[in-house]
């Protein structure tokens, strides 16, 4: 496996994953800001936690008008500027860049489903879009994404590209995971009162609503939440489950020879591990987490 | 499609009964379908010249070129006949040139072809191969004959169109296939995967060899014929960065450390494969790989140097190089050519540059010529004064006589020049893969088949006898 298919293989599979969260994240606060009025003040709170999730934090003053947000310029800079690296037009793009740079190692299926992707994100970036196709949009991009996992579970021969695709997923959701609650526990710092709101919305945007009630009591606290998204080895959005799933895919890729290729991630998923093994699973509140994140993490950074 | 008395040929009878079937809304909505295959598999070149949308898709016409078996087998036969020839004609020049020597082909021709590279004189090239894929440009004449118009033995693009071409037309046209017995391009790419491990270099040792195929990268015009020709191979596709040379050894840079490589099928140009050899500003190739060639540890093909035999002035001359290599008359001829710088000659085209193509001997994708039928008297004069100054720069070719096969496009039939490439494939044995890409000059009255100046693909039909 050449070095630079390797990068694009792992980048890919990234930017598919992030161009979902971010389609999933938009799209639950779209319907979200259908039952909230203009003045209400905890959505303007909310649009704070989406824009730290994808990114865009720092453009938060360009995004409102008259110290609201501006639904239609938050959607053009998350959904289709081209000159917001994160926005998922641009993630799109990069994962066909890479997907073309490393065809010969990819199904046509998988292509074939990315490109109409990017197809139709370049046709509608220019156009006037209503609410409805901002849904419709968002839908067909994480449609695009479960098709490509699909495509790979049931096609791909379980080697090197197949590893190397899926370090890519597991970290990225790992990274998602860790935005939000990030961002999460900043909300439950500063009001406390809204905990239950913010803890639901945490659960929402990281797709384990259904999950959590399921196999948890109905409780919305700190302890629960927290632990669910964090440790839970059973929930494949939680961060402990993609790190250990990444570990393993990092080993089989590495095989019996080694490889200094992912030295550089497999130090910094040592380190996460170690930490979220030394949690104190009986202490998950609010500024112990806070704490938590400001000292360890500001996002997985690995290049 | 149609004898010049208007009659249907024999072949075309069973493809045309089946067109007829067809109602107008029909053939437009599969024509839009067709053409959305294209681009919804990415199959796009890149248009240098164009900034804002630089993928395009090859437009595709529906109605395919169908070859009878007798044809098939004499095209077949001559296109062994001429890469063999011009093969033995590049060992030779590269080694003894005899053919120079015995006054067959004038010496400066070879000499002053910016294409001849004196670096590779004596050295040895596995199989004495030089030409391990070639894309042979045959056009029909008035009479339904078929002619060579150009042979490509350095970089012959497009192999990739003739499988999707097929592709397509199954998916969009079966209806087409129930009455026809075709020869079917399924197995043939497997000659390629033979062919080129044919290639081992003489220094090479143990049980693993290790092809490539170097690319200039995603924003190359032919990128995806690279990455077709790379997965029905079964090899790494590389750019010139995964490359090192190391002790006049060649490498590929893997997660693993470094991976010996042994044969190379570049598509990139001889002057960008090596800097410190060649253009000492190409960022696409390979320091140093040049000397691992010269070493014997690595095999570059199509071979270095090939451009001297698929020049415009020295494609005149193979039907000679088939007579004196091969004791042989040339099964398909030649279109007639004129050399400027023999000034009868030269006089006689300044007299008809307005019946002609003028054609500048090292450039290639149609353009610096004339099509003088549908030129204007500027860009005539402009010619004019090229050919006075620069004349062995230079050819002309009759243009009025080619043959026309219909096409579909903006819901209407039409008449179109057309060209077919062939594309030969040579290891230690020479296959030539039955039909091949048929292009086609979709604007109206236009002679220009390449996709660059809006031509299109057909796909090319080869009876079974």
């Amino acid at each position: 496996m050449l070095l630079r298919v390797a990068d694009s293989l792992y980048w890919m599979a990234r930017n598919i994953e992030r161009a979902e969260n971010h389609a999933h994240v938009l799209s639950v606060e779209l319907i979200q800001a259908l039952e909230a009025s203009d003045e209400d003040l905890l959505m303007n709170e909310e649009w704070d936690v989406i824009l730290d999730i994808c990114a865009a934090g720092e453009e938060r003053k360009n995004l409102m008008t008259n110290g609201s947000p501006d639904l239609e310029k938050i959607i053009r800079h998350l959904t289709f500027s081209a000159d917001n690296p994160s926005s998922t037009r641009t993630c799109i793009q990069i994962a066909r860049e890479n997907a073309r740079k490393s065809r010969d190692h990819l199904s046509n299926d998988l292509w074939m489903i990315l490109n109409e992707c990017y197809l139709y994100l370049i046709k509608w970036s220019d156009a006037n879009w209503s609410n409805y196709h901002i849904q419709s949009t968002l839908q067909r991009v994480k449609m695009t994404s479960l098709s490509v996992q699909g495509v790979i579970e049931t096609t791909a021969s379980r080697g090197v590209d197949y590893r190397l695709i899926k370090i890519g997923f597991w970290i990225e959701r790992a990274d998602h995971t860790l935005r939000i609650l990030r961002s999460i526990c900043k909300k439950l710092k500063e009001q406390p009162q809204h905990t239950t709101y913010y803890l639901n919305l945490a659960l929402q945007l990281s797709k384990g609503s259904d999950a959590y009630l399921r196999g948890q009591l109905p409780y919305m606290r700190p302890q629960q939440v927290f632990s669910f998204l964090m440790i839970n080895p059973d929930f494949p959005r939680s961060i402990r489950y993609c790190i250990d799933h990444a570990w393993y895919a990092i080993k089989q890729v590495e095989g019996d020879q080694g490889s200094g290729y992912a030295k550089h991630l497999k130090e910094t998923l040592t380190q996460m591990t170690d930490s979220i093994q030394s949690l104190e699973l009986g202490s998950l509140e609010v500024d112990y987490m806070l704490d938590f994140f400001r000292t360890q993490y500001s996002g997985i950074k690995v290049t | 499609m149609f004898k010049t008395d208007g009659s249907l040929m024999n072949h075309y009878v069973h493809f045309n009964n089946n067109l007829k079937g067809f109602s107008s809304e029909e053939l437009k909505e599969k024509h839009e379908l067709a053409q959305q295959s294209f681009l919804r598999q990415g199959i796009t070149f890149t248009v240098y010249q164009d900034d804002t949308g630089t993928e395009r898709t090859m437009p595709f016409d529906f109605i395919p070129i169908i070859i009878p078996p007798t044809e098939w087998a004499r095209i077949e036969k001559g296109m062994i006949q001429r890469t063999t020839a011009l093969n033995h004609f590049l060992e030779d020049i590269y080694h003894q040139q005899n053919i120079l020597n015995d006054g067959i082909i004038p010496k400066e021709l070879v000499y002053n072809n910016p294409h001849y590279y004196d670096l590779i004189h004596q050295l040895p090239f596995p199989i004495q191969n030089h030409i391990f894929l070639a894309g042979i440009d045959l056009i029909r004449d008035e009479n339904g004959h078929y002619c060579v118009l150009e042979d490509n033995l350095r970089n012959p693009s497009g192999l990739s169109y003739v499988y999707q071409n097929r592709f397509v037309m199954r998916q969009v046209y079966p209806e087409f296939f129930q009455s026809h017995s075709l020869h079917t391009l399924e197995n043939q790419l497997h000659y390629l995967r033979e062919a080129i491990l044919d290639y081992v270099p003489d220094n090479h040792t143990g049980t693993q060899t290790n092809a490539v195929l170097l690319t200039p990268g995603i924003y190359n015009s032919a990128y995806y014929d690279h990455v077709f020709l790379a997965q029905k191979m079964g090899i790494e596709l590389v750019e010139g960065s995964d490359l090192m040379v190391e002790n006049d050894l060649v490498y590929m840079k893997t997660i693993y450390g470094l991976e010996k490589v042994d044969i190379i099928y570049r598509r990139i140009d001889d002057d960008y494969l090596d800097p410190l050899a060649f253009n000492k500003d190409s960022l696409l190739g390979v320091e140093g790989l040049f000397n691992a060639f010269k070493a014997g540890n690595v095999s570059i093909l199509n071979a270095i140097g090939n451009g001297v035999a698929d020049d415009k002035a020295m494609y005149a001359y193979v039907p000679d190089m088939i007579r004196y290599y091969l004791n042989e008359d040339p099964i398909i001829p030649n279109v007639t050519t004129y050399f400027l710088n023999e000034k009868k000659q030269r006089d006689w085209v300044l007299e008809h540059l307005h019946q002609l193509v003028i054609k500048n001997v090292g450039a290639s994708g149609g353009y610096d010529m004339l099509i003088g039928p549908h030129a204007t008297a500027a860009q005539i004069q402009l010619f004019r004064e090229k050919i006075i100054a620069k004349p062995h720069q230079y050819i002309a070719q009759p243009t009025i006589k080619l043959s026309r096969a219909p096409a579909y496009q903006n819901s209407q039939f039409y008449p179109c020049h057309i060209d077919l490439r062939v594309f030969v494939m040579s290891g230690k044995n020479t296959h030539v893969i039955p039909g091949g890409l048929s292009r086609v000059a979709l604007k109206k009255g236009s002679l220009v088949v390449n996709s660059s100046q809006g031509g299109g693909g057909k796909d090319t039909w080869v009876l079974k006898s």
